[in-house]
């Protein structure tokens, strides 16, 4: 038995120098935990990476009375991001740490350039911040970072909160790094991302709707009415989705003329017809609508509500063409129909260029209305 | 000879599972879509199917031998010098794939989870737990494998976790990289089953009827084979092909992304689990070679082989350093060591036919 306790201690005292370093730590108080971050186009094609970080507080007293300015923000250049970000580690006094990023915002331009790139050391790095959610800003995410507002004190929170409230609206939609990565290099399917802006009056960031992307380029936008059109289409409802339509004209009350319906079901079927090279594509849609405003009343008459379905599926169809088309100038094929294409016609998207192809195709959208609820009265 | 403890056929089966599932599991979706593109999960059904063949043909060796180990046999068949030639051949092809298993474990350790950690410390960590249980009889070592066979829960689970973000498209059309490219795809996979020779170690071990010993294998191939395919499915569902290309480690990626707010970072947690595979792989390829050596000594006392085993390997795998040099040897190992583990007992069981010599037991 002597041996094996003597093992037994040698191997205890091997363990316990084991245990006693550890060279992978990284401890709080060395590190500036920065929470959204802004990549734009500087001069000469260097990246100007801006980032917002808590405000080192050593008091805590002070929490209580700091309010909006409770973040710090710096602006940086490099030639790329980990350059920028090593001109980043001379200015501040802790480590630079981005690995718990809430947002991620590009600033037009750069987004115009390509965004993957800029990406790279993001996907590359193992405490990469794959989880934060991605936007381009109308004008240089430097400014975009800059703002103070009253609704919360970190400037992470506002537009992380910002961004996840307008996607349950319904009028865009969330990618984070890592989801956008296998849409982005995919062949046949374009990534979107929410487009923001800022109101110089309100001194407020706004959600305008959706950015279009070509591979990783920025090539368009979709307004707010639009995104959601094009969630029905994509069938990726959100939880609330509201469309204000205009279905009567010539009437005395403007508050009349218009009809504000929420999509609680959506069916979706997509028809491609390849003939020849040629192809057809038509989405087909079946929504259960509720009224959720219209002024004009009376539905309990269902000659009149089957009339407003009408008027309404009208006004869907148009809105879905223009977008469809809207998106087919951008090439941006969001929907993901070179997938389908390549999926179950594989032979004929061996033989065409899909980016090329894509603008020219016949891509129609059609609806069915069916107004199963309106509210609680008529 | 050696004391030969018992296990039971049920263990048998977890004990092959952890042979074969190891330090592959991560990078294996990876390797086969390089070769067979969208169709890398068709490659991994034909490879079980492949190895499903070899079982059986080894069930052959079982049925002649049944109380002997490959190693025994080899002396048996081919005599004093020649045999052991042919045990110490078996010896190196298991001291290769163990360094190799260790020189990966420490580089993949390192770029997933512990970039500073010294080398020497991570597989210091890994060689001593090997050693604790090696050391022990074969019977610590199939419980061993059989409780550690709970992380497979947590992969499955992750797994159909991921399915909610797969995207069906992305490996239509079934069958569009050809046959050409799904039978390429054949030989990384096959790679993934490595450790099914390993049957023929232990069989003598079992206290069961070849015929069930065969079947406890079958079992075990059969899980490993569906293990891989929806490993290899769900990650081809996720990914998109050209993504796939620049993620050499597509399991833990996969699992990188879906952090939350309670659990950060999901791949740190799946480490842990891959861990236990690997340290379960690495015990059994230490223990093979361990007896191996045994046989070759006639000696009796396994631990002290086991412990000067380990170091040789251990020191090994200090000789090659970062990812090319590792791909490099890896690539030696599949190409030269392991078809002499395959072949072998092939080349036993034909002189045992032609020969006509066997030692089989009469079943009252």
């Amino acid at each position: 038995m002597i041996p094996f306790y003597r093992c037994l201690i040698i191997f205890l005292l091997f363990v316990s120098l084991l245990l006693s370093a550890c060279w992978d730590q990284r401890l709080l108080r060395d590190h500036s935990l920065v929470l959204s971050i802004g990549y734009d186009l500087g001069n000469d094609d260097h990246i100007k990476n801006t980032v917002t970080f808590p405000k080192n507080t050593n008091e805590i007293t002070d929490i209580e009375q700091s309010s909006s300015t409770d973040n710090s923000s710096l602006t940086t250049t490099g030639s790329t991001v980990k350059d920028a970000e090593k001109n980043m580690d001379k200015r501040i006094s802790q480590k630079f740490d981005r690995s718990k990023a809430r947002v991620v915002i590009f600033g037009k331009e750069l987004a115009e350039k390509g965004i993957f790139t800029t990406l790279d050391s993001v996907y590359r790095d193992l405490r990469g911040p794959l989880n934060a959610n991605l936007a381009i800003y109308d004008g240089e995410a430097e400014n975009a970072l800059h703002i103070k507002s009253e609704q919360a004190p970190m400037v992470s929170d506002i537009y992380a909160e910002l961004l996840e409230s307008a996607e349950q609206a319904g009028i865009t939609r969330n990618e984070n790094v890592q989801m956008a990565c296998p849409i982005i290099l995919a062949e046949g399917k374009d990534v979107a991302l929410p487009y923001l802006s800022f109101d110089d009056e309100q001194n407020e960031a706004i959600v305008q709707g959706l950015a279009l992307f070509k591979h990783d380029k920025m090539t368009g936008t979709l307004d707010t009415n639009e995104t959601t059109i094009f969630l029905v289409l994509s069938k990726q409802l959100a939880k609330y989705t509201e469309l204000n339509l205009k279905v009567n004209n010539d009437k005395e009350d403007l508050n009349e003329e218009f009809v504000n319906v929420s999509i609680r079901k959506n069916k979706r079927k997509i028809d491609i017809n390849v003939d020849n090279e040629a192809i057809q594509i038509k989405i087909h849609s079946t929504l259960n609508v509720e009224i959720e405003e219209y002024a004009d009343d009376h539905l309990n008459n269902s000659i009149k509500v089957k009339k407003l379905e009408k008027k309404v599926e009208e006004k869907l169809e148009k809105l879905a063409n223009e977008t469809i088309t809207k998106m087919q100038e951008a090439n941006s094929d969001t929907l993901g129909l070179g997938q389908k294409v390549k999926a179950y016609h594989h032979e004929t998207w061996k033989n065409i260029d899909w980016i090329e192809t894509y603008p020219d195709i016949d891509i129609k959208a059609d609806f069915d209305v069916n107004i199963y609820q309106h509210g609680i009265i008529n | 000879m050696i004391n030969r403890t018992e296990m039971s056929s049920f263990q048998l089966t977890f004990f092959l599972i952890h042979a074969q599932i190891g330090i592959g599991v991560i990078t294996l979706p990876y390797d086969i879509f390089l070769e067979a593109k969208s169709d890398a999960w068709i490659s991994v059904l034909l490879t079980g199917i492949i190895v499903q063949a070899f079982i059986f043909l080894y069930g052959i060796l079982i049925h002649r031998f049944p109380e002997f180990t490959v190693y025994d046999v080899c002396i048996y068949l081919f005599g004093k010098v020649f045999g052991k030639m042919l045990i110490l051949l078996l010896v190196i092809s298991y001291i290769s794939a163990a360094t190799i298993i260790m020189a990966k474990f420490a580089y993949l350790l390192k770029i997933w989870m512990m970039p500073m950690t010294p080398k020497w410390i991570l597989i210091a960590i890994l060689s001593l737990t090997t050693i604790f249980i090696v050391k022990e009889n074969i019977q610590v070592i199939a419980r061993f494998t059989v409780l550690m066979s709970v992380v497979f829960t947590g992969f499955i689970v992750a797994c159909l976790y991921a399915l909610a973000y797969a995207d069906m498209t992305y490996i239509l059309p079934i069958g569009s990289s050809g046959l050409t490219a799904i039978a390429k795809g054949i030989l990384p996979s096959i790679f993934s089953f490595q450790g099914f020779e390993i049957l023929l170690i232990i069989h003598p071990f079992v206290k069961a009827t070849p015929k069930s010993i065969v079947k406890s294998a079958t079992i075990a191939n059969i899980f490993i084979t569906l293990f891989y395919t929806m490993l290899v499915a769900v990650t081809l569902l996720f990914f998109s092909e050209d993504e796939l290309k620049i993620v050499p480690e597509p399991i833990l990626y996969l699992m990188k992304a879906f952090s939350s707010r309670i659990i950060e970072r999901p791949d740190l947690l799946f480490t842990s689990m891959w861990i236990v595979l690997v340290a379960t792989t690495l015990i059994i390829t230490i223990y093979a070679t361990s007896l191996g050596t045994l046989t070759m000594m006639n000696a009796t006392n396994l631990r002290n082989y086991v412990i000067l085993l380990t170091f040789i390997c251990f020191g090994l795998s200090f000789s090659f350093t970062g990812i090319y040099q590792i791909s490099f040897v890896t690539k030696l190992h599949n190409y030269i060591v392991s078809p002499i583990l395959y072949s072998i007992p092939i080349l036993l069981i034909l002189t045992s036919l032609i020969s006509r010599r066997s030692k089989e037991v009469d079943h009252k």
